[in-house]
């Protein structure tokens, strides 16, 4: 069971303009959020430019913050609506999947391939909208209800994406195996 | 029903967050959310609202000169086309030179209101085209001014900040 914060001196002081309790607010969180940024956004520059931009969000949004979730929570959404907003506006986002009917089975990737590191780097070769929806599921703990009211896609389409996206990593992380295996 | 991808990432969860952000994040949101910032809030409405009694004002003579203006159709056109050359030239390289900074798009919302200006006065030519079209092609005029003095207010404001940025950022403020 996660521990649940709410801060709710520190917002409100936020709310004040506290200028201390802003700073202390971005410290609590701007690390996550910033590790958010860099998995959608992939460019640390253009992970910085999102997570400012959230953060001004949080700011003059927090008089809106109604404790119905945790600050953390909350943040989060707005930190990745932005990485959508920025995906978007770069017309990387989603092809339009078919709703073909879908057996989820379950991927499995050898033992071998699966480290930290090799993982973040195949799922930075996906396309923008597995990688988004990988993301999501995988990485930020969303169920596929909340994937689908995220991105304004159906339920199925959201399962079909991740389904496919762990296909394709998992062919990535293959393909990465062996042909680091053909270069030694 | 979960396989070993998603075993392994929850039981690693925390070792996929290594990145930290650079320090100027942080300084550049607090001069975006700073109080003064938003008390510096520009009131170009001011010359919106010039551009609209100048537009009332036109529609008024217009009633009053009648349609002796009525066959000057073709060099009206003419003087509205090149005149609108002119400036939006002049505009664009404004806004070239802007697109280099980075700032709170905010302070774009009063360009917006007198492009909204610019259009309703164009529709304004075009339903009485001839009668006030003087007047109203004046007003068009005194519109592109505004902006652009409006994006020359908020160049050199942009432009400060910026400075402002990178001398904080050696010593940044928390």
């Amino acid at each position: 069971m996660a521990e649940i914060v709410l801060h709710k001196d520190l917002i409100e002081k936020c709310r004040s303009g506290n200028q201390e309790a802003q700073y202390k607010l971005y410290d609590l969180y701007s690390h996550a959020m910033f590790n958010i940024c860099m998995r959608m956004m992939k460019s640390k520059v253009d992970a910085e430019d999102v997570l400012q931009n959230a953060f001004v969000d949080v700011f003059t949004k927090l008089h809106q913050f109604g404790y119905q979730s945790t600050p953390g929570a909350w943040i989060k959404r707005i930190v990745i609506n932005n990485c959508l907003n920025h995906l978007k506006k770069k017309k990387m986002l989603f092809e339009e999947i078919d709703n073909i009917p879908l057996v989820q089975e379950p991927v499995h990737i050898p033992q071998q391939l699966l480290s930290v590191d090799k993982i973040k780097s195949g799922m930075m070769q996906l396309a923008p909208g597995f990688r988004t929806v990988l993301n999501l599921y995988l990485m930020e703990g969303y169920d596929h209800q909340e994937i689908a009211d995220i991105l304004d896609i159906s339920v199925s389409t959201s399962k079909t994406q991740y389904s496919r996206a762990k296909k394709k990593l998992r062919e990535i992380l293959i393909e990465e195996e062996n042909s680091s295996v053909l270069l030694a | 029903m979960s396989d070993n991808l998603e075993k392994f990432v929850r039981k690693n969860r925390e070792h996929f967050d290594s990145e930290t952000p650079r320090d100027k994040v942080w300084s550049n949101i607090y001069t975006e959310i700073r109080p003064e910032k938003t008390i510096r809030r520009i009131s170009w409405y001011k010359y919106a609202a010039a551009a609209l009694i100048l537009v009332s004002f036109g529609a008024g003579i217009g009633l009053f000169i009648g349609n002796s203006h009525s066959n000057s159709e073709i060099l009206v056109q003419q003087q509205i086309e090149e005149s609108e050359k002119k400036y939006t030239k002049l505009v664009n390289n404004k806004l070239n030179e802007l697109s280099e900074y980075d700032f709170d798009k905010k302070l774009l919302t009063d360009i917006e209101l007198l492009d909204q200006i610019h259009l309703e006065l164009k529709a304004e030519l075009i339903e009485n085209s001839g009668a006030n079209s003087r007047v109203v092609i004046h007003a068009m005029m005194q519109n592109y001014q505004a902006k652009l003095a409006a994006l020359e207010r908020i160049l050199s404001e942009v432009k400060e900040n910026d400075l402002e940025t990178q001398s904080k950022e050696s010593s940044t403020i928390y």
